[in-house]
């Protein structure tokens, strides 16, 4: 695929809309897409991974490896969000594994580039870890509320009927 | 714009006589899911029957002698008239001696009361419910009557959560609804095997959705306070106004007429002013702690 296409794909995505036009086109030159089979593994939890992964269409699934319980699956994903930040962070080793639970389309860029990217261009740089930053805030307060257990049967915690 | 829908006051007679209880038969108990079930609650006095009317949103008085009474909302197509289907959770005292009741038996029902969804202003726009474990039963009349009348309005997402798969409500429906027009999305706060579909809270479901238009949608939202909040915050991190934005609210409510003051949030009366609220009426009360 020509970069200018990538290009106007990222331009799409929700995690990289936000970024300027002439670093999506650096990303786009350094980023392919690839296409994920339903049921394909996209990098096993605890593998070492260097790619950052934007989904364009379908949708993954991150799972953490449970001694006992095997796969247990823990978030998914959709278009336009990304997967694969620890690659970008520079720590390769994957917190979670990722699966493609329908056919999807993934844009892939490697974090090693990435990361040079934003070294050149430190305005650049700032946008997408301030992107990497609020998808992530985003998890965080996802799983405290996952935590939080809301739908748990604590009378007190059921507002659309009250404890009698 | 008129509301070609509903009152969003009670009805002349529950207004009239609020104290009022009139019997109702249990016509029909549906198994929801673990200890969730429907209850097709008809009355007896045929005056009544034709007299009573409920907007999606409000809820009745379910009284059971020597048990209690609890505010229950009606979870039916307001197009039945024959018999009201109530949700109910066994949480407490009156619904654990609800449930050890069987059809033909009986109970006391008063209502309907408090205020409903905003069916009118959805005319013409798109419309985003979001709702999580038990709160999709409040908005279930509302989504009846947002299919029948499918073509009045934009597009109709439903972003439902719930603990598990074993736990979503009403799910022999999904398929019907997203027939007749509305994108169905669940998600559950925790897989097991077997399941494909979403992983994670509803507010990312919100997050993720492709396609509504925030400078001409209403969402509206009941479930945890808790999820309740964080939903409003990603609506307006998406565009949304408060305006465009209701939530269903409860707290003890025991009288259903704003006079004992059980359900009192800030100055209103959750009874009496909701418990459907437009959320900027309630905003400034949402965070205060111990309210």
């Amino acid at each position: 695929m020509e970069a200018d296409q990538l290009r106007f794909i990222l331009q799409e995505l929700r995690f990289s809309a936000v970024l300027p036009v002439e670093g999506l086109g650096r990303l786009a030159e350094e980023s392919t897409v690839r296409r994920v089979a339903a049921g394909e593994v996209v990098f096993r939890d605890g593998s070492t991974n260097n790619n950052l992964y934007l989904i364009r269409s379908g949708r993954l699934a991150l799972e953490m490896n449970v001694p006992g319980r095997g796969a247990v699956r823990i978030l998914t994903l959709g278009a336009g969000e990304m997967v694969g930040w620890s690659a970008l962070l520079g720590q390769g080793k994957m917190t979670a594994g990722a699966i493609a639970i329908e056919d999807s389309d993934v844009v892939v860029a490697s974090a090693d580039r990435l990361r040079e990217l934003c070294e050149a261009d430190r305005d650049f740089g700032f946008l997408l870890m301030r992107q990497m930053a609020d998808a992530l805030s985003k998890r965080l307060v996802a799983t405290r509320l996952q935590l939080l257990d809301l739908f748990a049967d604590a009378p007190s915690l059921i507002p659309t009927q009250q404890a009698d | 714009m008129s509301d070609g829908y509903a009152s969003r006051m009670p009805t002349p007679e529950a207004a009239a006589r609020p104290w009022q209880t009139h019997t109702v038969a249990i016509r029909d108990v549906r198994r929801e899911v673990e200890g969730v079930s429907t209850y097709d609650l008809a009355f007896l006095d045929d005056t009544v029957r034709e007299a009573y009317r409920f907007a999606p949103g409000q809820f009745n008085m379910l009284y059971l002698p020597g048990a209690g009474e609890i505010a229950i909302s009606v979870s039916d197509d307001p197009r039945n008239t024959e018999a009201y289907g109530h949700t109910i959770r066994v949480a407490g005292n009156v619904t654990r001696t609800l449930a050890g009741l069987g059809v033909g038996e009986t109970l006391g029902l008063r209502g309907p009361f408090g205020t409903s969804w905003p069916l009118s202003e959805c005319i013409g726009r798109d419309v985003v419910i979001v709702c999580g474990g038990i709160g999709l039963a409040p908005l279930r009349p509302a989504i009846c009557t947002l299919l029948q009348d499918r073509q009045q309005f934009g597009r109709l997402n439903l972003l439902y959560g719930a603990r598990s798969s074993d736990t979503l409500l009403f799910e022999r429906e999904y398929d019907d609804w997203s027939r007749q027009g509305m994108d169905v999305q669940t998600t559950v706060d925790r897989s097991s095997p077997g399941w494909l579909g979403n992983v994670g809270v509803v507010t990312l479901l919100l997050d993720q959705l492709p396609s509504f238009d925030p400078h001409n949608t209403v969402l509206m939202c009941c479930g945890p306070e808790v999820m309740m909040k964080f939903t409003v915050m990603a609506a307006l991190n998406s565009g949304l106004s408060e305006q465009q934005i209701w939530v269903s609210m409860e707290r003890n409510m025991q009288c259903a007429v704003g006079l004992c003051g059980h359900c009192q949030l800030g100055p209103t009366f959750i009874c009496k002013d909701g418990p459907v609220f437009r959320y900027d009426k309630i905003a400034p009360f949402i965070d205060v702690e111990g309210l």
